[in-house]
């Protein structure tokens, strides 16, 4: 529907930081997608003659953002990382999201047996640590990336079905509800048209803020071991793996890593809340 | 006389609340307690009582949202409880409803024209087309502009907004319509208006209306037969004119006394009944209304009276019926 999506774009575009935000974001989904191949070197080749050379600040423009500690160029890492971080931040959203919005509603809108069974499992999962959790996953399942990006999710699951489930409570015992039952509406018609829509708006945040704590969780199970491969340049691991050289005053591998996930997560929270305004219906003007 | 729609019998509705003395005992609060009465074909049955009798609890018994605790419900000859699923599909197309609320009674996030067509969509009636048609035809005859179709429910005034659910309640072309307090949260200018659209209506479509309030002028306006409920019973039933001009049961008359009387000579001497109304859970043994009634008598705080006729059109349930006071 064209009038529709114009008055979206008309209501996103007043608020000039998610603008900004969008293309920030465009900007790191191109790198997703074609940063390996703008690297100027090879991400993964080491070298002792280039270890830990500062970038375009003491004049060296081969590697204008310097070199780790093994001789890799850090800007081709980063571009070949940003596909890897991105994917696993996303990945670890949309299992996140599908999974604990539907258990949130399953449980906050049939009640009952079924209620108590998910919340107490919510509470057992929320018991744990969450990087033992993670870990001890991990370890049940084998390691590797994948694995990885749904321990991830299964740490983020029990939170988001909580506070799911909390709105749900609140809708469900809404006059619309009772009316689109009294008209014949079966459980899945409700749960799908009048409480889904009206519970998403709480979870856009929490969903957008879950980008960072994945990239990062993602690199601790890589310097664990468990998840993935420490060499490769995802920018979680690149930022753990500089700290040991913070001290000796080698500052930018892990400050440059850092501003990319930064970068991520602030421009993926300002998208997400410029989004949920812009679909809101309520705050259109 | 006019076919039976709606009998309704003995229909009780009990609620488990815990209680204040013992940990794992609990207390019933009798929200509905054997309440009886019938709606004919083409009629108007106005239900009146104060807030906490048991309108609302009645009105989801009628709808099988939640399944009463004992009695009957038939509609056209079948027990409403009893009905397979089919048969309850087919029951609520034929039964629509009206709320109280307009602002929370429709979902915020849905178009106009999608709130219209909702029971069609959920009764997989008609195309695409045939539904924005239907919703088109739908607003025209409840007095919203076309336009309006792509509106949301938020750009909406009170009255407009019930319009919309009036529409909605239309769209399956039901018999029956139940309407709780549709006119409560509106002004008093737009309340008129909308009363004056459920009677066109009625006329138009020839409905059958089960009208929710506790406003006795809203009442006496729309309305053909008055059933007066008090604490989860139904007191008094009888036709609108008869109940206004010969009220019987002392609750009746109290609620009668009540109504503001807009003529400024007449002094402001409005009797309000005393006392509160008991709380459901613990009735009182006897006439539920015996602690507040001025003529009660001995019999009233033993015996739980019956209903019982009076003449062709009225029935009260009051001991001292026959007693001219």
């Amino acid at each position: 529907m064209g009038t529709e999506f114009q008055m979206f774009v008309r209501q996103f575009k007043k608020n000039r930081l998610a603008v900004v935000a969008f293309f920030v974001a465009m900007v790191l989904f191109f790198l997703a997608l074609f940063g390996p191949y703008l690297t100027p070197y090879d991400p993964l080749a080491t070298s002792h003659d280039t270890r830990l050379l500062p970038g375009f600040w003491d004049d060296n423009m081969e590697n204008p953002l310097g070199t780790d500690g093994l001789g890799r160029d850090l800007l081709s890492r980063l571009l070949y990382g940003a596909g890897i971080s991105l994917r696993v931040g996303i990945t670890v959203i949309i299992i996140t999201a599908v999974v604990g919005i539907s258990l949130g509603i399953v449980s906050g809108y049939l009640g009952g047996v079924i209620d108590l069974l998910v919340m107490r499992i919510v509470d057992i999962v929320l018991a744990f640590p969450p990087l033992l959790l993670a870990l001890v996953i991990v370890a049940a399942l084998g390691t590797g990336i994948e694995r990885a990006m749904l321990a991830i999710a299964i740490i983020y699951i029990p939170g988001l079905a909580r506070i799911v489930r909390g709105s749900v409570l609140t809708v469900k015992e809404l006059p619309y509800v009772e009316a689109s039952k009294a008209m014949g509406g079966g459980h899945f018609w409700i749960m799908l048209r009048h409480v889904l829509p009206n519970v998403i708006t709480p979870t856009v945040v929490y969903l957008t803020l879950l980008l960072g704590d994945a990239i990062l969780y993602t690199a601790a199970l890589g310097f664990l071991g468990v998840g993935i491969d420490p060499s490769m340049p995802e920018w979680g691991a690149m930022l753990s793996g500089g700290k040991d050289y913070l001290l000796l005053g080698k500052w930018w591998i892990t400050v440059f890593p850092g501003v990319m996930i930064f970068l991520a997560v602030l421009s993926f929270n300002l998208l997400g809340d410029g989004l949920r305004e812009a679909m809101d219906a309520k705050l259109r003007i | 006389m006019a076919e039976t729609l709606f009998t309704v019998k003995n229909l009780k509705k009990h609620y488990p609340v815990k209680s204040n003395e013992h940990l794992f005992r609990y207390d019933w609060l009798k929200a509905l307690d054997g309440v009886d009465f019938e709606i004919f074909e083409g009629e108007t049955l106005g239900l009146v009582g104060e807030s906490g009798c048991g309108k609302s609890t009645c009105r989801k018994m009628l709808l099988c949202i939640e399944p009463p605790t004992e009695g009957e419900i038939i509609y056209r000859g079948r027990d409403v409880l009893t009905m397979n699923s089919s048969e309850l599909k087919s029951y609520r197309r034929e039964v629509q409803m009206v709320y109280q609320d307009p602002y929370a009674s429709l979902d915020p996030k849905w178009k106009v024209v999608n709130l219209i067509t909702e029971p069609l969509r959920i009764h997989g009636i008609g195309s695409n087309a045939y539904r924005k048609e239907k919703a088109l035809e739908l607003m025209e005859m409840v007095g919203l502009r076309e336009d309006y179709q792509y509106a949301y429910p938020h750009e909406f005034s009170g009255g407009q907004r019930q319009r919309i659910c009036i529409a909605r309640a239309l769209a399956l072309d039901p018999g029956v319509i139940i309407a709780d307090e549709p006119v409560s949260a509106l002004d008093v200018s737009i309340q008129a208006q909308v009363l004056n659209l459920f009677k066109e209506l009625k006329k138009r479509l020839n409905l059958t209306y089960l009208f929710i309030s506790h406003d006795l002028n809203v009442i006496n306006y729309i309305s053909d037969r008055v059933a007066v409920m008090y604490l989860g019973k139904i007191v008094e039933i009888a036709a609108t004119e008869e109940l206004f001009a010969n009220p019987v049961h002392p609750y009746t008359r109290a609620l009668l006394k009540a109504i503001p009387v807009p003529d400024p000579q007449d002094k402001l001497e409005l009797q309000v009944l005393g006392g509160e109304v008991p709380s459901p859970i613990n009735t009182p043994d006897g006439c539920p209304f015996h602690p507040r009634c001025e003529i009660a008598v001995e019999e009233c705080r033993v015996t739980p009276p019956e209903l019982k006729q009076l003449n062709e059109s009225h029935c009260t349930a009051c001991h001292l019926a026959r007693v001219p006071i």
